[in-house]
């Protein structure tokens, strides 16, 4: 603690240097900036009098400083509209002008000429590190994960004054930003001093005169002036400062533009699943990426579609009877799908039948019926409210749409479904495999706010909000005959996104089929009825005219899924993914970049570490350069890569091609973001290979050209067996005598 | 090899604006020197 005191104590001293030397610069340095400032303050009063005297048309007792230039401050800039319109046209006159675009060339091929000679003369020495190194670092050694005696010195340099500095840098950084006070004096003295606090009292100046006067010339003025304000930071700063900060606006500019991009990427599909409306069937051969697609298309769905379409549900049933305690209902809704009061759409559909029933009938009840009433409402749905309508006592119970007479409790029920699906802390799934989601429900005790930020860059914050898809159940799509009858689980999807991947090896269809058998009572595709299950389960998940489902599935050939399945849904085939392209601009020179320092990386890396088992000082630095430019490149790739996919999109019902090359893209963030695995079924041979005790390398390869005939009875082949057969007569026999000679 | 053609390519069109940018700006600068 002690030690901490003395350090803090250190921070401290050190903090007021170092405002005190920036004051030193402001007096010093910078006192040219105190004069512009006066004249700031002096415009921002003038233009304040000159907005306020407009409104009572006594603009004329001010004149507004900020469209007069101070002659102490030198321009070359235009100040009135006739210089500004002379300078465009001398600008273009040079612009358009073919001997001054060759003087520019020239200058161009100077440079060219300049940077090609360093690298010509960079090639010798060059060469020469190679020589070196190969000579250095071409002696062998095993030492393994020994350093080197280079590394022990560099690292002893490193421990020594880095390592420190950097420690020491850290923790004064977090110092400091518990002590902000510190960072805002220092903030606004360095403001100050490179003028910042000019400019924005000047802007704020010509945007109060600007606002009534509409004064271009005025702005010209105030441009001249900015601009030369804008010098004392330009001068103040080295050029390699200038190049950082360019370098981070630039990079700034296209993160921008590259998010941009995958939000109208995002768009797309969105656009894409709203015109396909039902049964989405996706078609494309191995590693077409198909359930990449149909996971994509799950993901935006949910959190672009059905979500989104709920909240306007319900948000438009509230306006419909605007004096109703929604906010009471919601809480409800809420308090009761933790008690596990109301757990599906169902039991609003039952909660609402007896609720209207009690309303409607509460003058014909006597006093111990009403008791009766309030007990169950109270025991079974967790509902304690003094009348039957949630403590509502206004008249109004009936609202005309126009079109129909709704009526509260309509109302409230489908309030109560769309509002119940936009507040689920768990995804709207059910998958054969797992998908995840990574949306927040930010619930402060009063409405909750769904949110899913597909694009959002902090991947730990994305990975924090895991949440796994439901497992399917497929006897809950079963009319016939199920597997477990009994189970509670068979009823419990009513709305939300079916995923089947492999549909068509689920289903079969009516080639395949002929061949299921099945035990007693067992369901098949022939007994289990899923086929009417599938036509007309949009109704349980309709609200509001909505349907709240969306039914996806792939498989690699559309004919190998029975048609009664195929009838009803849109097929959309995989025709082609082209390669890898990005929303993000210029990436071509991060991927040179990448791409050269890799060549050079790999190549010296591999070297080294096929020669030397221990760590070398050159190893040590290729990775610290490396490393830097490896991951940047794979996260901008990552984030920013999307792979064009065109599509051919088929009724399902009378094959009539609806599109015959739709483009949609598949977007990395969205598609790949850890949502899914493409070996999710590989938990089969897992357990089958579990116990096994050889390997490939254990099986024994052939001995020459031609095979001999133990090598070919070894494969265990049908051809090899119907041959052997044709050729000696009695193979059993042979082989028996083979086997034994093999022990 | 495509990928290498594509991107020496797309550097060559950076490279061309960015020498298109070059001119607009320096044109700029020796009019505002030459215009008064």
């Amino acid at each position: 603690m002690r030690y901490l005191r003395t350090r803090n104590k250190i921070f401290h001293i050190l903090t007021i240097l170092l405002i005190i030397v920036s004051l030193c610069f402001s007096v010093f340095r910078f006192s040219a900036v105190f004069g512009r400032i006066i004249e700031a303050v002096k415009d921002f009063a003038t233009s304040i009098a000159y907005y306020f005297l407009f409104m009572f048309e006594k603009e004329y007792l001010v004149t507004a400083s900020i469209g007069i230039f101070p002659e102490n401050l030198g321009t070359i800039l235009p100040l009135t509209l006739e210089e500004f319109e002379q300078l465009m046209n001398v600008w273009w006159a040079i612009f358009s002008d073919w001997t001054f675009a060759e003087i520019y060339l020239g200058k161009v091929g100077d440079v060219i000429y300049q940077v090609s000679q360093a690298l010509t003369m960079l090639l010798l020495p060059t060469i020469a590190l190679v020589f070196l190194v190969i000579i250095i670092y071409g002696a062998n050694d095993t030492k393994h994960d020994v350093d080197s005696k280079s590394l022990i010195f560099w690292r002893r340099i490193y421990r020594c004054t880095i390592r420190p500095a950097k420690f020491y840098a850290r923790k004064y950084f977090r110092f400091l930003k518990r002590k902000k006070w510190y960072v805002r004096a220092l903030a606004l003295v360095w403001l100050y001093n490179l003028s910042g606090v000019t400019i924005a009292i000047e802007t704020v100046a010509w945007y109060f005169y600007f606002a009534v006067s509409f004064d271009l010339q005025a702005t010209l003025v105030w441009i001249a002036k900015v601009l030369a304000d804008f010098t004392v930071p330009l001068f103040f700063f080295p050029p390699l400062v200038w190049f950082i900060i360019g370098y981070k606006v630039f990079d700034y500019v296209r993160i921008k533009i590259g998010v941009a991009g995958i939000k109208r990427g995002i768009e797309k599909v969105v656009k894409f699943l709203k015109e396909y409306l039902g049964a989405k069937f996706l078609n494309g051969k191995q590693r077409s990426k198909k359930t990449s697609l149909m996971t994509q298309l799950k993901t935006i769905s949910e959190s672009k579609i059905l979500r989104p379409q709920a909240k306007q549900g319900w948000l438009n049933r509230t306006k419909q009877f605007p004096n109703f305690p929604w906010i009471v209902y919601a809480r409800y809704i809420i308090e009761s799908r933790k008690k596990h009061v109301l757990y599906n759409w169902t039991r609003f559909h039952t909660l609402f039948l007896f609720l209207k029933w009690a309303g409607l009938n509460e003058y014909r009840h006597t006093e111990e019926q009403r008791r009766w009433i309030r007990r169950h409402l109270r025991r079974h749905w967790n509902y304690a409210f003094d009348n039957y309508c949630f403590g509502y006592k206004e008249k109004q119970r009936v609202f005309d749409d126009g079109l129909e007479l709704v009526t509260l409790y309509d109302a409230l029920e489908n309030y109560g479904k769309q509002f119940f699906l936009y507040s689920s802390p768990k995804p709207i799934d059910a998958s054969n495999y797992p998908i995840r989601s990574d949306f927040e429900l930010i619930d402060e005790g009063n409405l909750p706010e769904f949110k899913n930020n597909l694009v959002e860059l902090d991947n730990y914050a994305s990975h924090r909000r895991t949440q796994w898809s439901h497992r399917i159940n497929f006897d809950m799509f079963r009319l016939g005959e199920q597997f477990n009858p009994e189970s509670a689980e068979n009823n419990a999807f009513e709305y939300g996104i079916k995923c089947v991947m492999e549909r068509d090896k689920e289903r079969k269809n009516q080639l395949t089929r002929r061949q299921t058998v099945s035990g007693e009572n067992e369901p098949t595709q022939n007994n289990d009825l899923e086929e009417v299950d599938t036509k007309i389960r949009t109704h349980i998940a309709t609200c509001d005219n909505y349907t709240y489902q969306e039914d996806l599935s792939d498989a690699q050939r559309a004919g190998s899924l029975g048609v009664d399945n195929t009838d009803l849904m849109t097929k959309i085939y995989i025709r082609s993914s082209k390669k890898i392209r990005f929303y993000v601009p210029f990436f071509a020179i991060d991927e040179a970049i990448y791409l050269l320092a890799s060549v050079i990386f790999d190549t010296i890396y591999l070297y080294l570490r096929k020669k030397k088992g221990s760590n070398t000082a050159l190893e040590r630095f290729l990775w610290l350069i490396y490393t830097p430019i490896y991951r940047h490149y794979t996260r901008y790739k990552n984030i920013f890569s999307y792979y064009p996919l065109e599509l051919k999109i088929e009724d399902g019902a009378d094959n009539e091609i609806l599109a015959a090359d739709k483009k949609l893209p598949l977007i990395s963030l969205v598609a790949y973001r850890g949502r899914f695995r493409t070996d999710a079924l590989g938990a089969f041979y897992y357990r089958k290979i579990k116990s096994a005790t050889l390997g490939l390398d254990d099986i024994p390869t052939y001995k020459d050209k031609s095979m001999t005939m133990e090598e070919m009875n070894a494969q265990n082949s049908y051809m090899v067996k119907d041959f052997t057969r044709a050729f000696g007569g009695n193979w059993k026999d042979k082989n028996k005598k083979l086997e034994k000679k093999a022990k | 090899m495509s990928r290498v053609f594509r991107l020496i390519v797309q550097l060559f069109g950076y490279i061309v604006l960015a020498i298109f940018i070059g001119y607009v700006i320096w044109s700029f600068n020796i009019a505002l020197e030459n215009y008064l």
